[in-house]
């Protein structure tokens, strides 16, 4: 057998008007397809842009370290609180000893001014005698009557400023 | 024909005429470069697919084509290219070689018209079963009646080569026709 002297058919067919669809196919693949459009970069308008990118970022940590400067400032203060509140505790009671000191003082010298008065009517011994007992009924004072003493130092516009400095607690009796 | 290619080439080469190029390219070579595609997948719809495939890369990559070859030789080059990536395609879908050949013999006989004779589908079908480079010179040499001097230039293999590459690719499909042919 010789395939040379066989004819050369074609033993497929192709669709109708089929090579017309591929070519406009191809066309619109090809030279109908719009071009993407392709921006040109502006170098300047980049610099710009990168600049102020650069800015943009040096303010947002910078701002965040402030954040974290305050967050650290106020956790200081809370570490330092617990003494702040016990110093101003010495304050008060230093405040309270000085002046229970300047009440005594004065009794001791109002006492010292009646010894003066009575000085002719009564004997030195018997002065001295009043004295000490004075001296001892100030020291046998109990806290209320302190206290009574503390209060009677001020003025009644000192007492009322220092009424509205103080909130009532309501519930308080019923604790008691 | 080379005054023909010679427009084609400067319509193709000027912005405003590309599209006339085109037309005129496509006017002159796709019914050849068809049936090249259609005799190596041998399904309609992927030939179809390949030889679109074929003239957008043509013109894609037009700048490229260096005018010391013919344009159908390029264009020839671009398919059979395209045909065996799609082949290997195939091949990969198949489990082994054999039933990628198998795959395509079936193709034959599904594709084949009414009026195909036996004999023809049974040399169809014996090309399918040649080796991948006799199967393209065998096609190129026995069909389309290409010179050995062009299909050297399309597959890169010297004359010498592709001659001896006929000589055996013959001998198979006729054995191949002895074997299967009833009368």
């Amino acid at each position: 057998m010789d395939i040379e002297k066989l004819e050369r058919k074609n033993i497929y067919t192709a669709p109708d008007h089929f090579f017309e669809d591929i070519q406009a196919k191809v066309l619109q693949e090809t030279v109908h397809q719009k071009p993407a459009r392709v921006f040109k970069m502006n170098w300047a308008y980049a610099a710009a842009a990168a600049v102020a990118m650069i800015f943009g970022i040096t303010f947002f940590v910078n701002q965040g370290g402030e954040e974290n400067t305050a967050v650290t400032e106020n956790q200081a203060l809370a570490v330092n609180a617990p003494a702040v509140n016990t110093s101003t505790q010495t304050q008060v009671q230093n405040e309270a000893t000085v002046a229970y000191k300047i009440l005594e003082n004065d009794l001791t010298s109002a006492a010292s001014v009646n010894q003066k008065g009575n000085k002719e009517q009564f004997a030195v011994s018997t002065k001295a005698e009043t004295s000490a007992e004075v001296q001892n009924k100030t020291k046998t004072l109990n806290p209320e009557v302190q206290v009574d003493q503390i209060l009677a130092g001020f003025t009644s516009a000192e007492l009322a400023d220092l009424g509205k400095n103080t909130e009532q607690d309501i519930y308080l009796d019923l604790y008691y | 024909m080379k005054i023909k290619e010679e427009e084609i080439i400067r319509l193709m080469s000027g912005e405003k005429s590309r599209e006339k190029g085109v037309r005129l390219m496509m006017d002159a070579y796709q019914s050849r470069l068809y049936w090249h595609i259609r005799r190596i997948i041998v399904d309609h719809d992927l030939s179809q697919d390949v030889l679109q495939e074929t003239f957008i890369k043509a013109y894609q990559n037009f700048h490229q084509f260096k005018q010391d070859s013919q344009l159908y030789t390029w264009l020839y080059r671009i398919a059979t290219n395209e045909s065996l990536q799609q082949l290997n395609k195939l091949k990969k879908m198949q489990k082994s070689d054999e039933d990628a050949e198998y795959h395509l013999q079936n193709l034959v006989a599904d594709n084949v018209s009414a009026e195909a004779d036996e004999i023809q589908v049974l040399l169809q079908k014996a090309i399918h079963s040649l080796p991948e480079k006799q199967k393209l010179v065998f096609n190129m040499r026995y069909y389309e009646d290409l010179p050995y001097e062009e299909i050297s230039k399309i597959l890169d293999m010297s004359v010498g080569t592709l001659k001896t590459n006929y000589h055996y690719a013959k001998q198979k499909v006729e054995d191949y026709i002895k074997s299967n042919y009833t009368e």
